[in-house]
C-alpha cells in the first residue's frame, strides 16, 4: 500500500491573486529587465523564469508582500538578479555589472524618509552596501523566506544565498556595531 | 545603535526602492505567443496545484517508492507499439531539470482531444480546464487520490521544470512510446509527446496503483472521436 497523505492547497484566491500579480506586473517587469538584456525573448524569458519561482514556493506567500504594498519591490528585485544571473551565464556580466551600479547609483535620491538621525544612518549604511548583499537580507530579514526559497527565486545557488546572506550581516555589523539588531 | 527589525526592514525596503527605475514612460510589451502560452500553462498549472503534507510514515513511503521502481522496470519490457513523433532530453540545473522537447510540428491548438478512458476503480471526472492549447483533466476518488491528465500543443523550445532537489527522473517505455518517469515521495510524473501533442499524467494520493494499473491509464489514453 502506498501512503501519500495529501491536501489541496489550491483555492480560487490563489489563484485570483497569481493572475492579479501577472496581469499588474508583467509588464513592468519586463521593461525592468530590457534595461538589463536588451533582448525581447531573454526578457519575457526571465520574467517566465521568476514567476515559475513564485508558483514553486508557493503563490499564498507573496499574499502578506502584496498586502504591504511592497510587491513591486520584490518582484523588481528578483528580475533585476534573474538578469545578472543570465548575463553571467552568457559571460557578458564583466561588461554589465558596472553598469548596472552606475543605473543604480544615478537613481539614489539622498532623501530618507527617516523620521530621525539613527534611521537615517541606517539607510545610508544599507545604501552602501552593495547590492547583491542588500538584495539577500531583503528576502532573508523583511520576506523570512529559507534561503532555497530566495535561490530559486534569484536563480542563484542556495549556498551563494547562504553566503551573501552571512557576509551581507556582517558587513552590517561592521558598519552598524556589534548590536545593530535589536 | 541598536535598530528594531521594523526599522531595518524599513530601510531595506526604502533602498531596494530607490533602485528601481520609474518605467512608466517606457511603452507597453506586446508578449509573444510562446510567452503567452507559457504563462498560460503556468497559471492552468498554478489552478490545478497540489500540495502534499507532511506525514510521519517514512519507512512505508520509501518501501512504497522502491516497489514502484520495480514495478516501473518491468513495464519496460512490453513490447513496441507505438512511435514517438518527437523527442526530449534534460537540460540539468542545480536545482531542477528542465525538460527539453525537440519538434519539427508545432500547432497552434488542440485539434485532437485525448481522454483516459479506462479510469481506475472509484475514480470521477473532478474538474476539466480547457484552452485552445491546453487541456487539463483532474479525476478524484472519496480518498481525495487525484490522477491528473493534460494535454498541450508544444513550440520549438517548450520546456518544463522538474524540481530535482526532492526527486528523480529517467526515461522508460510504455509499448514502445519514450516516456519521462518522475518521483518524488510524494508525487509521480509520466511526461510524454505523441502526435504532436506532449502529455503529462500525474499522480497524487495513497491509492495502490500496480505496474498494471499505471500502465492501463497509460494504454486506455484514447483520441476523442
Amino acid at each position: 500500500m502506498i501512503s501519500f497523505y495529501l491536501s489541496l492547497i489550491e483555492t480560487e484566491a490563489d489563484k485570483s491573486l497569481f493572475e492579479r500579480v501577472y496581469e499588474a506586473h508583467r509588464q513592468n517587469m519586463f521593461k525592468y529587465a530590457m534595461k538589463f538584456l536588451h533582448d525581447e525573448g531573454n526578457a519575457e524569458d526571465v520574467v517566465h523564469e521568476v514567476f515559475l519561482a513564485i508558483v514553486k514556493s508557493g503563490v499564498g506567500k507573496i499574499r502578506g508582500v502584496d498586502e504591504e504594498g511592497n510587491l513591486w519591490v520584490y518582484l523588481a528585485t528578483a528580475v533585476r538578479n534573474q538578469c545578472i544571473t543570465f548575463m553571467k551565464k552568457q559571460r557578458n556580466v564583466q561588461l554589465i555589472e558596472p553598469g548596472v551600479n552606475e543605473f543604480f547609483g544615478s537613481l539614489h535620491t539622498g532623501d530618507s524618509t527617516a523620521q530621525d538621525a539613527s534611521y537615517a544612518s541606517l539607510v545610508r549604511t544599507i545604501r552602501e552596501l552593495d547590492p547583491i548583499y542588500a538584495d539577500v537580507l531583503y528576502y532573508d530579514l523583511v520576506q523570512e523566506m529559507p534561503s532555497d526559497a530566495i535561490a530559486n527565486l534569484l536563480g542563484l545557488k542556495p549556498a551563494t544565498v547562504r553566503k551573501r546572506i552571512s557576509r551581507g550581516k556582517e558587513l552590517l555589523r561592521e558598519k552598524l556595531g556589534k548590536d545593530y539588531f535589536a | 545603535m541598536n535598530y528594531s527589525k521594523e526599522q531595518l526592514s524599513r530601510a531595506l525596503i526604502e533602498v531596494l526602492s530607490e533602485r528601481v527605475p520609474a518605467l512608466s514612460d517606457v511603452p507597453d510589451h506586446v508578449f509573444s505567443p510562446r510567452f503567452e502560452r507559457k504563462m498560460d500553462r503556468l497559471i492552468a498549472r498554478e489552478a490545478a496545484h497540489l500540495k502534499p503534507v507532511r506525514h510521519t510514515l517514512r519507512k512505508s513511503l520509501i518501501a512504497a517508492v522502491i516497489v514502484i521502481l520495480l514495478l516501473f522496470a518491468l513495464c519496460m519490457s512490453v513490447s513496441a507499439v507505438r512511435e514517438a513523433i518527437f523527442d526530449f532530453f534534460l537540460r540539468h540545473f542545480d536545482d531542477h531539470d528542465d525538460v527539453v522537447f525537440e519538434i519539427s510540428e508545432e500547432k497552434d491548438h488542440i485539434e485532437t482531444e485525448y481522454v483516459i478512458t479506462d479510469l481506475p476503480e472509484g475514480f470521477t471526472l473532478a474538474q476539466k480546464n480547457s484552452l485552445p492549447h491546453l487541456i487539463i483533466w483532474d479525476y478524484k476518488n472519496k480518498n481525495g487520490d487525484c490522477i491528473s491528465f493534460s494535454q498541450y500543443t508544444a513550440d520549438s523550445s517548450t520546456f518544463n521544470a522538474i524540481d530535482n532537489e526532492r526527486g528523480q527522473s529517467r526515461e522508460i517505455e510504455i509499448d514502445g512510446q519514450s516516456m519521462l518517469l518522475y518521483e518524488s515521495q510524494k508525487y509521480l510524473l509520466l511526461f510524454w509527446d505523441f502526435e504532436g501533442y506532449l502529455f503529462k499524467l500525474e499522480i497524487f494520493g495513497k491509492a495502490d496503483f500496480s505496474k498494471d494499473g499505471i500502465c492501463k491509464i497509460v494504454r486506455s489514453i484514447q483520441p476523442i472521436t
